[in-house]
């Protein structure tokens, strides 16, 4: 009994831990990898060069 | 609260005029700032309230000479002022930091952003530095000129922040429709032309004093910009910084060696057949400590480097790197990119963002992973501390230490041979020279310093904690199951699913000198590099009987392995495209697949041939 609920504590363990490190990766791929150390959290997308920008909103 | 005491605020300036330091002062963030140009590419928030608990969201930009944005972090500053970005904070008031000291090369930028539309404050930063170089202005004038406030500030002294943070307090957020909308349009020649002659004019009306040139740090560049001299005194700041490693490193590392040592037997011993006491000891607390006893090394090589930058030493070293680097066409602000690389070739590659040359940024990117990043010298440590000779050559130098510098300057060297190729080859095209100001050198303070020596200490805690220790997790579990058969004659670990993806792995390996094991620890080591020091010493310590759990990994190495191996391992270390996060980043800047696997392509090839070189050279020579 105490062999099999070893099993599972350490299964859970392992289970945790991919969930973690997925979750960490796929988070990082669509920001500036928060998996490296001195990344920033947020990643600006760069735009085309235009020549004239209009001061209005895209979004309110 | 309503939205008339919320307020968004976006500091712009020039680079290296002390945005970040304004940034941190007022809302006691601690962001990296350093006196050389390019240190922020990337846009970041952070919060204050005014007296009048008005809550102002303060942006800090990249730096930028003019709204015409030429590279990429440029971009960043002209598109969020003009919020052209999604999910951006609209801007409703522009602080324009300038430097006090250079107040010429500043003015033309509050001129541009005058034209925006956007209330404008003008926050004339390091003045305390002006004033003690003589400069004297009228500020009422100034500010009647520009057609707005403007306040003396200091933000590493802290002076002149309330009465900045004061003025916020007049203006509210503002209010665009189509109707009223200004259009901006990027300033032709003839424009530039006008807005110099009207900076001149202004600094005519307003100079009351010129200030003098900073004499001392004069002085000081004619001997350490001198062409011979310089490169020499930088080689012996390089040189002395890895004998440090390993003279003052090695005391602090072999206390915390023998503390995780004794803890993993210790709870090794408490129930000897359980699966969780084994997790626990041989993979949390082999695998996650035998990273953690390499603190002392990152914080020697940090401690450096933050003095270096504090000084305004590493300014020089990027214009002592530049003749070098142009030599193989490289830009040359791709110093300060590469440099960033040491720590991680992430904000390395981001760094690129100050290149405005298309092709000069490619090259600089595909090459950023071959500078020796922070998560190769635990390896490099480790397998030096296991295979090359304390001892003292020359009468003066540490072995190891110049090994380890070697390992460096190998990085180095093959990332500018790599840069000329790729620029003969693929990306032909004209050297941009390098404009660089130059900071006055100052004495670092050592507050600061044990403050920013915290942050790459926790960096490397948290990742100790988070993704080695979710990685060392996962390894344990395919170390140990499935269980051996009954009577197995081998070691258990030569069943587990580690062991059979190892050696159905290895005939690939062979020609290098690999073993299973080694094969095992590079997998994971595509999410970070260090943790195949943590596998080794997790599968080392499952495969071992009680006796030697207690020694230390690089005195079973020392056992287990050949030179010619562990000198392969190291040269792979120096180019393998060992990281999975360079490659995302990667393709984000370049917002294409097509880089990264050319990147991962060539670091492969370049890994392998020269560990195939290594290994079977070292075999030649050694019995």
């Amino acid at each position: 009994m105490n062999h099999i609920l070893d099993i599972i504590l350490v299964s859970l363990f392992a289970i945790g831990a991919l969930i973690y490190l997925l979750k960490n990766y796929t988070k990082s791929a669509s920001s500036c990898g928060s998996a490296c150390s001195g990344c920033q959290s947020k990643c600006t997308k760069i735009q085309e060069q235009t020549k004239i920008i209009r001061l209005v909103p895209k979004h309110k | 609260m309503n939205n008339s005491q919320k307020l968004n605020v976006a500091l712009v300036g020039k680079p290296n005029c002390g945005k970040t330091a304004l940034f941190n002062a007022l809302t006691g963030n601690r962001q990296k700032v350093a006196n050389y140009a390019g240190v922020t590419v990337e846009k970041k928030h952070g919060f204050l309230r005014t007296n009048t608990q008005k809550l102002i969201t303060l942006v800090d930009l990249p730096g930028t000479y003019s709204l015409r944005a030429r590279s990429p972090d440029e971009k960043v500053t002209r598109d969020v002022i003009f919020n052209q970005q999604q999910d951006e904070l609209m801007i409703d008031v522009i602080i324009a930091v300038l430097d006090a000291t250079n107040l010429t090369n500043c003015l033309r930028l509050v001129l541009e952003l005058k034209q925006t539309g956007i209330p404008v404050i003008v926050a004339l930063n390091m003045s305390d530095i002006a004033t003690l170089r003589g400069f004297k202005y009228d500020l009422h004038l100034l500010s009647e000129l520009l057609a707005c406030t403007v306040i003396a500030t200091s933000a590493t002294k802290k002076h002149g922040l309330n009465d900045l943070v004061e003025q916020l307090d007049n203006y509210s957020p503002r209010i665009i429709s189509a109707d009223n909308a200004n259009s901006w349009q990027e300033p032709d020649q003839s424009m530039i032309r006008s807005y110099s002659s009207q900076v001149h004019n202004i600094i005519q009306q307003v100079e009351q004093r010129k200030g003098v040139p900073a004499i001392l740090s004069h002085k000081i560049d004619k001997l350490l910009l001198h062409p011979v001299l310089g490169i020499v005194i930088l080689l012996t700041i390089l040189f002395v910084m890895f004998q440090a490693v390993f003279s003052w490193a090695t005391i602090p590392q072999d206390w915390l060696q023998s503390i995780f040592d004794n803890t993993q037997n210790y709870i090794a011993n408490l129930a000897p057949d359980s699966f969780l006491v084994s997790l626990i000891a041989n993979g949390i607390v082999a695998g996650v400590g035998s990273i953690i006893v390499f603190l002392p090394q990152i914080l020697t090589i940090s401690l450096f480097i933050i003095l270096l930058e504090d000084s305004g030493y590493m300014a020089r070293a990027a214009f002592l790197m530049d003749k070098l680097m142009g030599g193989v066409g490289l830009h040359g602000r791709a110093f300060i990119p590469l440099l960033s690389s040491f720590a991680c070739a992430i904000p390395g590659i981001m760094a690129t963002r100050t290149i405005e040359n298309r092709k000069d940024r490619l090259v600089t990117i595909l090459i950023a992973p071959l500078m020796t990043c922070s998560a190769r010298l635990p390896v490099y440590t480790l397998l030096i501390g296991a295979f090359i000779p304390a001892k003292t050559v020359f009468g003066f130098a540490n072995l190891q230490g110049l090994v380890m510098f070697g390992l460096f300057s190998l990085g180095i060297f093959s990332g500018l041979i790599m840069a000329f190729i790729f620029k003969f080859f693929f990306f032909k095209g004209g050297r941009q020279p390098l404009i660089l100001e130059l900071p006055i050198y100052t004495m670092p303070n050592p507050i600061n310093v044990g403050l920013e020596l915290i942050k790459p200490a926790k960096s490397f805690l948290r990742r100790a904690g988070t993704i080695i220790l979710a990685v060392m997790i996962i390894i344990w579990f395919l170390s140990s199951f499935p269980a051996p058969p009954l009577h197995a004659s081998a070691p258990a670990i030569d069943y587990s699913i580690a062991g059979m993806i190892g050696k159905f792995l290895q005939p690939i390996f062979a020609p290098i000198g690999f073993s299973w094991q080694i094969v095992v620890a590079l997998i994971p080591g595509l999410a970070a590099r260090e943790v195949a020091v943590s596998v080794l010493a997790t599968i080392f310590a499952l495969s071992g009987n009680a006796d030697n759990v207690q020694q230390s990994l690089a005195f079973v190495l020392q056992h287990q392995w050949s030179l010619a191996t562990a000198l392969s391992l190291i040269t792979w270390y120096v180019f393998a495209p060992q990281c999975i996060s360079t490659l995302a980043v990667a393709k984000r800047e370049t917002n294409s697949w097509k880089w990264p696997i050319i990147m991962f392509i060539y670091q492969l090839i370049l890994a392998y041939g020269a560990s195939y070189l290594v290994y079977n050279l070292t075999l030649s020579i050694t019995p």
